[in-house]
């Protein structure tokens, strides 16, 4: 198992690479220069001053020259300093990346909670009442604009109904708090955007989970444990659901981009934070060194989300790293 | 097929949807009752009326005409978007799945990297650097998302190839290019179909997410989801403004999926589900 994950994880670094090398040819490739808003589109900038500028962050080299610098200070987690605050680059993601993780955490456990049931009940009961209920919510759900929904949610349970706060993460008052209060506080706010990073997600997984919970129920195993007298229950969730979850597993693994994505989204409509509006902050601003931090941060998350899910596939299916041993 | 189509009466529906929602589209200025982008100062913020079906939003204009034309836009992207996304899929996909070894190997690591990516955080970068316009937008949908299509048409590619069929048009004197083109392709071509369709529905959906950013489609030209975004700020008062662009968005999309659904079904008999 330990060689497996150190096999798995050594394969990750060539992904990690290709996607910032891709992510900084594209972005430095681009028409325009960062400097362009405070010099050439700025009258009172002199020609030099802004050669100087350029020199200033290396701009004037070539692109490949660029991105060897830029990775050799990477390898010292060193993602550089901001053109817009000459702060360190690290340090302004660290502020903004744990509120971005709990909510992509919580999100994720929330849709692995719902998700599972909701698609194990609705394959075991197929075409009933309750399974057609589950399709429309799933479908409806998948296409959805988070964002509308978001808008809604915000307005029904934030504005006319006055249940839940609809910005930021804590109520100005929350110095004075104690403890307790200070959890709930940020629970109340986190509702909202945690329920919405995970709806899309969860329609998904639910699906998924059914049509994978179909296909093993006609399985030739399943006959078997039911003839010899198993009980339902323990048929369903002993024997079908261990190997219906395994494609799931996948499945979750292939969303934690589109979780770290999203959140650009709800971070800037419920005022959050967070990593995905520094980003949109940094893009904003042509911040190329926020930006590839940003960039290269989100790519490891998801280079640990699939890791993780690929572990857990193994756990769960030991013929994947046994296979796996053998090609070796 | 067609006999097995017309049974499904979910996939009638929805049909029935994009074919209305293509009418929009097509005939934008006989449906829309006015101009999308005439300002009309004396009528703003209107509830919904005879006059206006869908209200009026803080310039005064029709909301209802500008669904309409907004839907030209979407709709657009969403098949350009995934037209292209298909063209690089197929092209990637037959050439890993038909020469295999270290070709096949690097483009598919390629695809792996590409699917690592968060992607609507590149979307949103490379828009925002090359300044936001509806080509632009359709070219980064479009070589964000055609790795799934790459994975399928390998997969198919990898089988078809050792088909007789295939050694015959060989032997026959055929040439690789020939062979991948007039061959592997066209019977390839239906779990891509699937993707195609549900491929939309994301399309018209990032779309959306970047108008609403004030990235994506620019004023003022409508698009439904900067529609959308001009209605955030009077949500409170004016509910008309978020909720007819967001319903016909979701219903659109809603409509490809189940299409796509439909189409799997059919294609795909191992999945087939009895109903």
């Amino acid at each position: 198992m330990l060689g497996y994950t150190a096999r798995r994880l050594a394969g990750l670094v060539p992904v990690f690479l290709g996607i910032t090398l891709v992510s900084f040819f594209v972005i430095h490739l681009a028409p325009g220069k960062p400097t362009d808003i405070q010099t050439s589109l700025n009258p009172k900038v002199s020609y030099e001053a802004r050669l100087r500028l350029e020199k200033l962050y290396g701009l004037d080299k070539p692109v490949y020259v660029q991105y060897f610098h830029w990775l050799k200070t990477v390898s010292t987690f060193d993602f550089g300093r901001s053109y817009v605050d000459n702060r360190p680059v690290s340090r302004k993601i660290a502020e903004r990346i744990p509120v971005t993780i709990l909510i992509n955490s919580l999100a994720l456990i929330l849709i692995l909670a719902i998700g599972i049931p909701l698609g194990v009940l609705s394959a075991v009961k197929r075409n009933s009442l309750w399974d057609r209920f589950t399709t429309v919510f799933v479908f409806v759900g998948f296409s959805t604009p988070e964002f509308w929904l978001a808008l809604l949610l915000m307005s029904l349970f934030g504005i006319s109904l006055g249940w839940l706060p609809i910005s930021g993460i804590k109520s100005l008052d929350f110095e004075y708090f104690g403890f307790f209060e200070k959890i709930f506080d940020i629970a109340k706010h986190l509702v909202l955007p945690v329920a919405i990073s995970a709806l899309g997600g969860l329609a998904g997984i639910s699906r998924y989970m059914r049509s994978s919970m179909i296909e093993v129920i006609q399985q030739d195993f399943i006959r078997t444990a039911r003839a010899k007298g198993l009980s339902e229950p323990v048929v369903i969730y002993k024997h079908a659901l261990k190997n219906a979850i395994l494609p799931v597993i996948t499945l979750v693994g292939l969303s934690v981009p589109a979780l770290i994505g999203g959140s650009v989204i709800f971070e800037s409509i419920f005022a959050i934070p967070g990593m995905g509006r520094l980003f949109y902050e940094s893009v904003m601003s042509r911040d190329y060194p926020t930006i590839m931090g940003v960039l290269s941060i989100g790519a490891i998350l998801t280079l640990i989300g699939n890791l993780l899910a690929d572990i857990a596939y193994s756990y769960a299916d030991p013929r994947i790293s046994m296979a796996d041993k053998k090609e070796v | 097929m067609i006999r097995e189509f017309s049974k499904n009466k979910t996939a009638i529906v929805a049909l029935a949807i994009i074919i209305a929602m293509l009418a929009f589209a097509l005939f934008a200025g006989f449906i829309a009752p006015y101009d999308p982008t005439h300002i009309d100062t004396k009528n703003i913020l209107t509830r919904p009326s005879s006059a206006h079906i869908f209200g009026t939003d803080t310039l005064g204009r029709d909301i209802f005409s500008r669904i309409v034309y907004g839907s030209r836009i979407s709709l657009s992207i969403g098949f350009i978007a995934v037209g292209i996304a298909i063209i690089i899929g197929i092209f990637f996909g037959s050439i890993a799945g038909y020469y295999g070894g270290r070709v096949d190997s690097i483009l598919m690591r390629f695809v792996d990297v590409m699917l690592c990516f968060p992607t609507f955080f590149l979307i949103l970068a490379v828009i925002a650097v090359m300044e936001p316009s509806i080509f632009n937008i359709m070219i980064v949908i479009g070589a964000t998302g055609w790795m799934s299509v790459a994975r399928l048409v390998r997969a198919e590619v990898l089988s078809l190839k050792e088909r007789d069929y295939v050694t015959c048009a060989r032997v026959m004197g055929a040439g690789d290019l020939w062979i991948i083109v007039r061959h592997l392709i066209p019977n390839a071509l239906a779990p891509v179909l699937v993707s195609a369709t549900l491929g939309i529905g994301g399309a018209i959906l990032v779309e959306s997410a970047l108008s609403f950013l004030g990235i994506g489609v620019q004023p003022p030209t409508p698009s439904w989801g900067n529609i959308l975004m001009d209605g955030k700020s009077t949500l409170g008062v004016a509910w008309w403004l978020t909720i007819f662009p967001g319903v016909f968005i979701t219903l659109t999309v809603l409509a490809y999926n189940l299409l796509g659904e439909a189409l799997r079904d059919m294609l795909e008999p191992r999945l087939k589900e009895r109903r």
